[in-house]
């Protein structure tokens, strides 16, 4: 493999040479050499539950999440070797083989993934992603050119082999580029833009907290904070606004 | 795997008529002795609590189970407690520890019956041997021993072929040849009591009945069903008496027995069909007692529905009726549910969209039907290539192969078409 690192990049567009000399072969090996093992996982893989759920159907078996789903459902999640989803292991698993003796006993022995524990600096993010990687991974990362690039990637193999924890932190860094791009030019964070072309600052939480009141008056017997929340958490930023806007709320000082 | 035992600590105390348990950890299986205490102490009155404590240290640490203290206390208040026996109970409750081990996903009750004694768990002589063992303690020592109880997968399912009342012939053993009255027949040992078959026992005066005169009782001895066969009186015209042995019998149609107060199968001889033995009437009358309901009030009407305006049931027990949580109701979700059922989206990347962005400008393809040149010219070069096969096999073949339509060509034809309209 080596040997096949330390030839130059041949250009793909040579179709005359390619076929006299193997050249398609080396130019592959290269390419090889950073491929996503994904082919393990695709195999292992549960089918996820992709039914969208709307007020009326009939409750599935499923137990219903008390704060709902923080991340979107990850659909490569192998069945087994589960040390993965705690850290980013780029597709590698435990693998299998049989130390042969000379009278033909097969003794199994398993081979781990070289895993170590690393800090990786997220650009997006503007923190430190510490977790426990494969070591083949920091190599990908370097290939990318950050932890961001790694994860952003849309390639399939990419995506089966990024792993839960790999998928979890590409929704974060997702969310914050919506956000920063939301908020360019402005010193606080915007979080929502109205139709009328006014930004909120406030966050989902101040928000609750901001209609918390008028709910409060609006009902004959008080209503505690977490009856409340379980009936407005789940709603989301637009209808939150919605409803402070029908109440008459000022948003003069969460806007911008 | 988590393992936690239960350690109580009796004391006696000696400020009260009773002797108070006091328990450090667990108030139940305390409480249960306590009770115990107290049946010995309301009994036989001692006359001196110190009497205990010398004998007793004050602290007895022992491990049980509620079940266990249970057991021990039945069998003590049967073998009439007194300081001995009591001191006999203590030293077997020390004897007897068995720490509860309890798994983190195991309940108490679980755990509780895990070591527990269990006599289906012993087979063949160990049973026996064992059942024996704890019936000793139930039954004074001149009574004859009860047979061990079957398993209950070896124990009579249906009607009882021999009842009290019947007559039975006995057919092996010291009494074979005798014909008695059976008393009992007990289905979980699967053995009778006879009227003829007994032995003198001595019964102390405390366990006298109530109307006893001798200390020399005759004692019903227990026989397996196997050892007598069902007998039956039979009487001619001339008054000659004779009986009926049934080796085995046969159940047919079931009829309501005014006597028995309630539907039993005829029984006959097997292989005699013709001989039918009656069931006996049943050896005394039910007799009314103090929780007996009487018979006008079972027939006294005491609710009536007055009104459909007014429910006849409170509402609060309406839930307790139709149960709101059964998992046979269909359930709808909520607004609120749905949304937590539902997983958010992966936000699109920036090829993503970009990507997107061209698909929705570039025009979809439409499928429309061939054109009329198009059409002569496919025409015409198949005529050519069917003007050069000679082999008239194949002509019929390509003949039959060209009537065939695939799903996938009939799809776009309707598409065409469908567009068309």
């Amino acid at each position: 493999m080596n040997f096949l690192r330390s030839f130059p990049c041949v250009p793909l567009a040579a179709p005359t040479t390619s076929a006299q000399t193997g050249l398609r072969t080396l130019s592959s090996s290269a390419v090889v050499c950073g491929r996503d093992k994904y082919f393990k996982i695709s195999k292992y893989a549960r089918p996820i539950d992709t039914t969208v759920y709307q007020a009326g159907d009939d409750v599935p078996r499923q137990t219903i999440p008390a704060d709902g789903h923080k991340y979107p459902k990850y659909a490569y999640e192998p069945m087994f070797f589960k040390r993965q989803n705690r850290g980013l292991y780029a597709g590698l698993q435990r693998r299998a083989s049989n130390l042969c003796s000379e009278s033909g006993n097969k003794t199994k022995s398993f081979h781990l993934p070289n895993v170590v524990k690393a800090k990786l600096w997220s650009e997006t993010l503007n923190k430190l992603v510490c977790t426990r990687v494969s070591t083949t991974l920091l190599r990908n990362v370097d290939r990318e050119g950050g932890i961001d690039n790694y994860l952003l990637k849309e390639k399939p193999a990419r995506v089966k082999t990024i792993g839960i924890k790999g998928w979890q932190l590409k929704y974060d860094i997702l969310k914050q580029k919506e956000l920063n791009e939301r908020s360019q030019g402005s010193d606080v964070p915007i979080y929502h833009i109205l139709e009328s072309g006014k930004k909120i600052t406030a966050t989902k939480e101040k928000l609750l907290e901001l209609l918390f009141p008028y709910v409060y008056r609006e009902n004959y017997e008080p209503i505690s904070q977490k009856s409340y929340l379980r009936d407005h958490s789940w709603l989301t930023m637009e209808e939150l606004v919605v409803k402070l806007e029908e109440r008459g709320f000022d948003f003069s000082e969460i806007t911008v | 795997m988590k393992s936690t035992s239960f350690k109580c600590t009796c004391i006696i105390s000696q400020h009260s008529p009773g002797h108070v348990l006091a328990c450090t950890s667990c108030s139940r299986i305390c409480s249960l002795i306590q009770f115990h205490l107290f049946q010995i102490d309301s009994h036989l009155k001692f006359p001196n609590t110190n009497e205990i404590n010398q004998n007793l240290k004050h602290t007895i640490p022992f491990y049980l189970t509620a079940e266990q203290s249970f057991s021990w206390l039945i069998q003590s208040t049967l073998s009439k407690c007194h300081v001995t026996s009591l001191l006999l109970f203590f030293s077997k409750l020390q004897t007897s520890l068995r720490p509860i081990s309890i798994t983190s996903t195991m309940s108490f009750k679980t755990a509780a019956k895990r070591g527990q004694f269990d006599l289906d768990r012993y087979v063949g002589n160990l049973r026996v041997k064992t059942y024996k063992e704890f019936a000793k303690h139930s039954r004074l020592p001149t009574i004859p021993a009860p047979i061990p109880t079957l398993r209950k997968d070896e124990r009579l399912i249906g009607e009882a072929p021999i009842v009290a009342g019947d007559l039975a012939y006995i057919v092996s053993g010291k009494h074979k040849g005798k014909i008695s009255r059976v008393l009992l027949y007990t289905r979980d040992n699967d053995t009778v009591l006879l009227n003829e078959v007994t032995k003198n026992v001595v019964i102390p005066k405390q366990y006298w009945a109530a109307n006893q005169t001798s200390h020399v009782l005759e004692y019903p001895v227990p026989i397996p069903r196997k050892f007598v066969r069902l007998a039956a009186k039979e009487k001619d015209e001339k008054g000659n008496v004779s009986y009926v042995v049934a080796e085995d019998l046969v159940f047919k149609e079931k009829y309501y027995d005014d006597r028995l107060k309630r539907w039993v199968p005829r029984r006959f001889v097997k292989h005699h069909e013709n001989i039918e033995i009656p069931w006996p009437s049943p050896m005394s009358e039910p007799k009314d007692d103090q929780y007996s309901t009487l018979t006008e009030d079972v027939y006294n009407k005491t609710h009536e529905l007055q009104t459909v305006a007014k429910s006849p049931f409170p509402k609060s027990v309406l839930n307790e009726l139709r149960n709101p949580y059964s998992k046979f109701k269909k359930r709808e979700l909520t607004e609120g549910q749905a949304r937590r059922l539902n997983a958010p989206q992966m936000p699109l990347s920036v090829e993503q969209k970009i990507y997107l962005a061209k698909k929705a400008q570039t025009p979809v393809k439409k499928l429309e039907p061939l054109s009329e040149e198009a059409k002569d010219l496919i025409g015409s070069r198949m005529a050519e290539h069917l003007a050069k096969i000679k082999n008239p096999l194949l002509l019929k073949h390509l003949e039959a192969v060209s009537q065939k339509t695939t799903p996938e060509f009939q799809r776009v034809l309707n598409e065409i078409e469908g567009k068309q309209d």
